[in-house]
């Protein structure tokens, strides 16, 4: 249900604790104000009619009902040119004719208002390889590689690596498909639904993906049925004991994964 | 290819060819414009050129190897024309037909900013190939492993039958570069396609400045500084995690975004859209109708808020009208979501 609310917390969700929704409409008001033609045609005259039309709750309510879509509301917000009229008209501000010195001061609070209208720096995290993906990834395929006597193996691995590993390595085979990763994607660990295991093998290995400790037999048939010749074990995942249960045989490791071949030697 | 010389060879390969491209069609409809333009709009041009092809060998149900050797035909040929055209040109009139930018601090700085913003997307491996990415990059790499378009699913590598529906060409684009350049699809991804949407951006950020403060080139590099330092500090505004940690969904955005933000901005200026932006953006949108069953793109770090909220905005209409042009045939090749929204 499309309530006020949802409209509220979306508005505010965008934003993220920015605050460049003030210069933002303080830009605009100046558009208006200085009465320039070509500015308010291309910024102000569409916002309000984005006001008008996408941001009007009472219109918008139930277009969503019926077309559903919630969670892409949001993206009606990126339709806002926030980021460059900001941008353009301090720009614009910094390059005043001036002294020089009061064009420095301004340049001074220009940055001072970026910075402080900022939500959160984004973080800097050093990439490993050419392939800009994690090198457990790498590792972890080449483990699969040299151990398979096939040339597709089936593999059932965690979230995370599922979807990272096919866009290195096309020539393994998932053993879940994306419904089942799916499911449980945005479930806390608490809130599992964890009896659901007995209901169908589909739910029990949406489950297991998540860590969950299926019922062994349940997942022994699982590797079965689906012909899963390697288990990739998140090794935040699942106990020593439950591991035992399983028919399994170690294989090799790399950072945070373990590689089991699906047979009992 | 899977090396740092190979990223810098298949860059400076595209950016002539782009160049190439984006001159030629310039001075073929008299415009003169500067090098930065002149890449942006064939960069443009390219993208479309590569989408019409990808299309009707997709609907031909062709097998990836028709579409790699058909594009790369098209594709030669239009630049062997385009070479041809503008030697001829050269000799007719020198280098009196382009614009050549003021060798001043202000060039200077702009390079500057492109370096740093490249240098921190290159070495920044936020966001990269995670779920979103996976679909992309698993069409791209099924396309090169299996020889077929769209036959096999990009999770997880099952045979699914022939496809039945319309695509985005952005992961064939992807294919199509990694087999033209010898490299892993990631490279080209993660890379290749980095710094060109590093450089797009920046360059269709500049530009729009310039054209709105009518030619003031300290107000378009100013403009380009600032939001570059808005986006890392304000990162759900959008670009940074399309640009500067250049995630394939910034990517995908960014040709939609920019461009579909000036193809509004064309109709705009032109005065409620003529026949022919209507035309253009018709074409965008129905190019951009995506796969009913795509990839889930429920995650918390949305990082495709990119594109749509470059502004629209040009100065006159004719420079207006060619950024809509190059925005929709951009958007046309991007594909899918920013399209949602913003044409529709």
């Amino acid at each position: 249900m499309a309530e006020i609310d949802f409209f509220y917390q979306n508005f505010w969700k965008y934003w993220n604790g920015a605050l460049y929704l003030v210069p933002y409409l303080g830009c605009l008001v100046y558009l208006v104000y200085k009465k320039d033609k070509k500015l308010m045609e291309l910024f102000v005259w569409p916002f309000l009619i984005l006001l008008a039309t996408v941001y009007n709750p009472f219109l918008m309510r139930p277009i969503i009902e019926k077309m559903g879509w919630e969670d892409r509301y949001m993206r009606f917000y990126w339709l806002l040119p926030a980021e460059f009229l900001c941008a353009y008209l301090l720009a614009r501000l910094v390059n005043r004719k001036t002294k020089r010195e009061v064009q420095f001061a301004v340049g001074v609070v220009v940055l001072g208002i970026v910075f402080l209208c900022g939500s959160s720096l984004v973080k800097y995290i050093p990439d490993e390889n050419v392939y800009k993906i994690d090198s457990w990834v790498l590792e972890t395929s080449e483990l699969i590689a040299e151990a398979s006597k096939k040339e597709n193996p089936v593999i059932l691995v965690d979230q995370e690596m599922y979807s990272s590993i096919r866009q290195y390595d096309p020539t393994v085979i998932e053993a879940v498909n994306n419904t089942e990763m799916a499911r449980y994607m945005f479930t806390d660990t608490e809130e599992l639904p964890v009896d659901g295991q007995y209901d169908d093998h589909s739910t029990a290995v949406s489950l297991f993906v998540k860590g969950v400790e299926v019922d062994a037999s349940i997942m022994n048939e699982i590797f079965a049925e689906r012909q899963v010749d390697f288990f990739v074990r998140n090794t935040r995942y699942y106990s020593a004991e439950y591991l035992q249960q399983l028919d399994l045989t170690y294989v090799g490791a790399v950072e945070g994964y373990e590689v089991y071949r699906c047979a009992k030697e | 290819m899977n090396s740092a010389l190979g990223i810098v060879i298949g860059l400076v390969v595209l950016s002539c060819i782009f160049w190439i491209l984006g001159a030629g069609v310039c001075r073929l409809m008299g415009r003169k414009e500067g090098p930065g333009f002149l890449w942006l709009f064939g960069m443009a041009l390219f993208l479309g050129i590569f989408s019409v092809v990808d299309i009707f060998t997709e609907a031909g149900g062709a097998a990836f190897h028709v579409l790699f050797y058909t594009a790369l035909a098209v594709l030669v040929i239009a630049v062997a024309l385009g070479v041809v055209y503008l030697v001829r040109a050269g000799r007719k009139e020198g280098g009196s037909w382009m614009r050549y930018p003021a060798r001043d601090v202000w060039l200077l700085l702009f390079l500057v900013l492109l370096v740093v913003q490249i240098w921190y997307g290159m070495g920044n491996q936020l966001y990269v190939s995670r779920y979103d990415t996976s679909y992309y990059n698993g069409n791209a790499i099924n396309a090169l492993y299996t020889d077929t378009m769209y036959q096999y699913d990009a999770y997880t590598g099952v045979y699914v039958g022939k496809a039945v529906a319309w695509h985005d060409s952005y992961s064939m684009l992807i294919a199509f570069l990694a087999k033209l350049f010898f490299m892993h699809p990631l490279v080209v991804v993660n890379r290749i396609m980095g710094v060109i949407e590093i450089v797009a951006a920046n360059l269709a950020v500049y530009e729009i400045a310039l054209r709105l403060s009518k030619g003031n080139r300290a107000v378009a590099v100013w403009t380009a500084i600032i939001r570059a330092l808005i986006s890392v500090l304000c990162w759900n505004l959008g670009e940074v995690p399309g640009l500067l940690s250049v995630d394939a969904h910034g990517r995908v955005e960014i040709h939609a975004g920019e461009c579909i933000s000036s193809a509004c901005a064309a109709c705009h200026c032109a005065g409620g859209g003529g026949d022919g932006e209507k035309a253009v953006l018709d074409h965008a949108r129905c190019l951009c109708v995506r796969r009913g069953d795509d990839v889930d793109e429920r995650r918390v770090h949305d990082t495709d808020a990119f594109g749509c909220r470059t502004p629209p905005s040009a100065a006159s209409q004719e420079e207006v009208k060619i950024l809509g042009v190059c925005g929709a045939v951009g958007a046309a090749v991007s594909g899918c979501r920013c399209a949602e929204f913003s044409v529709g």
